[in-house]
């Protein structure tokens, strides 16, 4: 089995994303949820042979006309299906969101000390902003390597080469390796990765990037904030296909 | 009315053919553009100002206009003039939630 060259994105909090794939060359959850099952390197299945296996079991005629009246099983129906599961899978409460609800002790002093390095010194929020901490926003963060990422489909904007998609936080502590290539194991790795301003230094290197002489202890605090993140809800129930 | 601008005026009334350019300013705050749909006649000119915190990269790829913007840091105004009828989609290359509509009339 080969391995893929980009990690699988999460699709936690999709359902408010405002582009798709690493390099976002999806612009709806419809769009991306019929490349995995194309692409060679994944299911490797074509749309028709698609369509063949789910005639084969006659569960899903009714299933697909219960859920949309008169619309066949078509890939185009099959993509709203899926998009609407995936826009399911939303992040619950964490011990952040309760401490900004105003309980001082959802979280400890350290990751309170972490969430305004976040915001001031370690300049993270300038990408991982908002409630689901991004913006969705392209940048080079100055990881080796030769895949272009965003600039592969836009290559003559400079900014964009060897660019990937700002990921969520939320929840992020369940998901290393991480980066796009997954080559920072834990948290701490990726934060020791940022503090001396990443590896590669190209002339696409986003200009939010650059060593922020972050100690110890504040590279600590900054795991812990991104830590209490993580929600209390369980594993997302997946549903009982017909087989 | 003073004599200069009575004259001025009497020149743009003999000469209907001549239009003035117009200019108009579009922001880019909090990673969106002040405004997501605007109408500008041929000619005129929207300057991107970058009254956010962070840097953009403001392009289009439209048919009835292309034009990259390149890096554009906080603070910074640039000009593009419309020069041809259409629809110019402009986007924000590094923030997908940026996104402006121009209409541009003759």
């Amino acid at each position: 089995m080969s391995t893929l060259g980009r990690r699988t994105p999460t699709i936690l909090n999709a359902a408010w994303g405002e582009i798709f794939f690493w390099d976002g060359r999806a612009s709806s959850l419809e769009e991306q949820a019929l490349g995995p099952i194309q692409a060679p390197g994944e299911m490797n299945l074509p749309l028709d042979q698609m369509l063949g296996k789910l005639s084969e079991l006659p569960e899903y005629e009714k299933l697909f006309q219960d859920a949309y009246p008169g619309e066949g099983v078509t890939a185009k129906v099959v993509a709203k299906a899926i998009a609407t599961f995936e826009r399911g899978v939303v992040s619950g409460r964490a011990p952040f969101d309760q401490w900004i609800a105003g309980d001082e002790k959802a979280i400890s002093d350290s990751a309170k000390n972490g969430f305004k390095l976040f915001n001031g010194k370690a300049n993270c929020n300038a990408c991982h902003a908002g409630w689901r901490f991004t913006d969705d926003s392209f940048h080079d963060i100055g990881l080796e390597g030769d895949d272009r990422g965003r600039g592969a489909l836009l290559d003559d904007i400079e900014v964009l080469q060897y660019a990937f998609k700002t990921p969520t936080l939320r929840n992020a502590d369940r998901r290393g390796p991480f980066m796009h290539n997954g080559t920072e194991a834990t948290l701490e790795e990726v934060v020791a990765f940022y503090n001396r301003g990443g590896d590669k230094k190209r002339p696409s290197l986003s200009n939010e990037i650059r060593p922020l002489s972050l100690s110890e202890r504040e590279q600590k605090d900054l795991v812990e904030f991104m830590k209490t993140l993580t929600s209390f809800d369980g594993p997302v129930e997946l549903p009982a296909a017909p087989r | 009315m003073s004599g200069l601008v009575r004259v001025a005026a009497v020149a743009l009334l003999l000469c209907p053919a001549v239009s003035l350019a117009g200019e108009v300013e579009v922001g880019q705050k909090g990673k969106v553009f002040s405004t997501k749909e605007i109408k500008v006649k041929k000619g005129d000119t929207i300057v991107f100002s970058n009254d956010d915190t962070v840097a953009h990269n403001v392009f289009s790829r439209s048919e009835a206009l292309k034009f990259n913007l390149k890096l554009q840091q906080p603070g910074e105004k640039k000009p593009v003039v419309f020069d041809q009828p259409g629809q110019v989609s402009v986007r924000c290359a590094i923030h997908p939630s940026m996104e402006l509509e121009v209409t541009v009339e003759e």
